[in-house]
């Protein structure tokens, strides 16, 4: 038998005072709630409302703010990079110009219309042959058309041609005086001709059959219709490049 | 549910709804600002690549020497002298795979091979070897863009040893 002392009387009286299991256990879970209630909303106060989101970087208010100033930095980068290449755009000569010039290819007897980067028209034609006649006294010929930049120093309708000396050479003809009227020579040039300096020319011709090769004393001879478009194409100054 | 419950719950609920909330407008920010870098970033490397291009050009454009522009991914070619064409062209395009091989930029023509029947041929170095399609092939392993023979022929004779290309790739 148990002695009934103070102390085991206030034991009883505890059980006696306590609650059932059940209800005791209920009361711990609420607690135990409400304390991570309050742990989440201090934590959600303290790492921000964009914070809670478990698949973002740790910190992404500083990674937008360097987002912000890579991009800022970008923009200035592009900006500086556009105005030197606008600057660069105007200390190229003629680039991006849209005037007509003439360009000639002496291997494929071709002469280009060109106006910036486009072809206008694309005209065969005969250029200089390349070969070398002597006379007599030792003077020699050399049929080559002239390379480089050229210029359109002058525009004629109905051009006549005044036979050079080499032209009798070649035909074993005797060289007439100077301003002999048998040197000048009408219908052999078409109906215009534009003047390149040095007697060079861009004129017509009469061996159509020949366009296309190399069969000319340095000029540059073409189709009726064709001299017509250039000569309608270019203005005295109209830069003329051969090669 | 007792009203200390319920009002857990909502706060529970608001937090996630906050942070729902959040998710959303930084990551719409942070994609834009993304987007925006990757764009920007493509633009300076197209700015740097023409401002190369004008570079070249600007230094050309003072000499008196012919030289050419290609485009590789587009098989296309210019003979140029200043700022003027001269002759536009075609090569038959390379792969990908070769066209990544072959640096962009300026190159010198090293060497100037004549054969017979129009066989021409010029050597850029070990970069590259332009030429019409009967040449024989200096440098193996080097890549070749196969030029029509007329317009090689012009090529061939417009430029001389030492005379400058540019790549575009």
């Amino acid at each position: 038998m148990i002695p009934r002392t103070d102390h085991n009387k206030s034991v009883l009286i505890s059980v006696r005072k306590s609650k059932p299991l059940g209800l005791q256990m209920h009361k711990r879970m609420k607690s135990i709630l409400n304390n991570t209630i309050s742990a989440l909303v201090l934590l959600s106060c303290y790492l921000g409302p964009s914070s809670t989101g478990w698949a973002e970087e740790p910190q992404p208010a500083l990674t937008v703010e360097a987002l912000r100033a890579d991009v800022a930095a970008l923009e200035q980068e592009a900006a500086l990079l556009d105005e030197e290449n606008r600057g660069l755009r105007q200390m190229v000569p003629s680039l991006g110009d849209d005037e007509v010039y003439l360009v000639v290819d002496t291997e494929s007897n071709r002469l280009f219309i060109r106006q910036g980067e486009h072809v206008l028209k694309t005209i065969v034609v005969s250029t200089g042959s390349r070969e070398l006649i002597k006379d007599e006294n030792g003077r020699k010929w050399f049929f080559e058309s002239p390379t480089g930049v050229l210029t359109v120093l002058g525009k004629e309708r109905n051009p006549v041609w005044i036979r050079p000396d080499w032209s009798y050479v070649e035909e074993n003809m005797p060289i007439p005086p100077k301003n002999d009227p048998d040197r000048i020579v009408r219908d052999v040039m078409g109906k215009y001709s534009l003047l390149l300096g040095n007697g060079y020319k861009i004129h017509g011709t009469t061996y159509k059959s020949l366009l296309g090769t190399a069969v000319t004393h340095g000029c540059v001879s073409m189709d009726d219709d064709d001299l017509k478009t250039v000569y309608q194409s270019v203005t005295i100054g109209t830069k003329v490049y051969i090669y | 549910m007792n009203k200390k419950t319920t009002a857990g719950l909502l706060l529970v609920l608001s937090v996630f709804l906050m942070g729902m909330d959040g998710i959303a407008t930084s990551d719409v920010g942070q994609n834009g600002l993304a987007d925006r870098k990757r764009e920007l970033q493509a633009r300076i490397e197209t700015l740097k690549s023409e401002q190369d291009l004008l570079l070249f050009q600007k230094q050309l454009s003072a000499m008196d020497s012919r030289y050419l522009v290609l485009d590789l991914a587009r098989g296309l070619g210019q003979l140029k002298y200043r700022s003027r064409v001269f002759l536009d062209f075609t090569f038959r395009p390379l792969p990908k795979r070769v066209i990544r091989t072959v640096p962009r930029g300026m190159r010198a023509l090293t060497k100037k091979i004549e054969g017979s029947d129009g066989r021409f041929a010029l050597v850029f170095g070990p970069t590259f070897v332009l030429r019409t399609e009967s040449a024989s092939a200096p440098g193996r392993g080097v890549p070749q863009l196969i030029v029509l023979p007329r317009e090689m022929r012009s090529i061939f004779f417009a430029l001389e040893e030492g005379s400058l290309v540019y790549i575009l790739r």
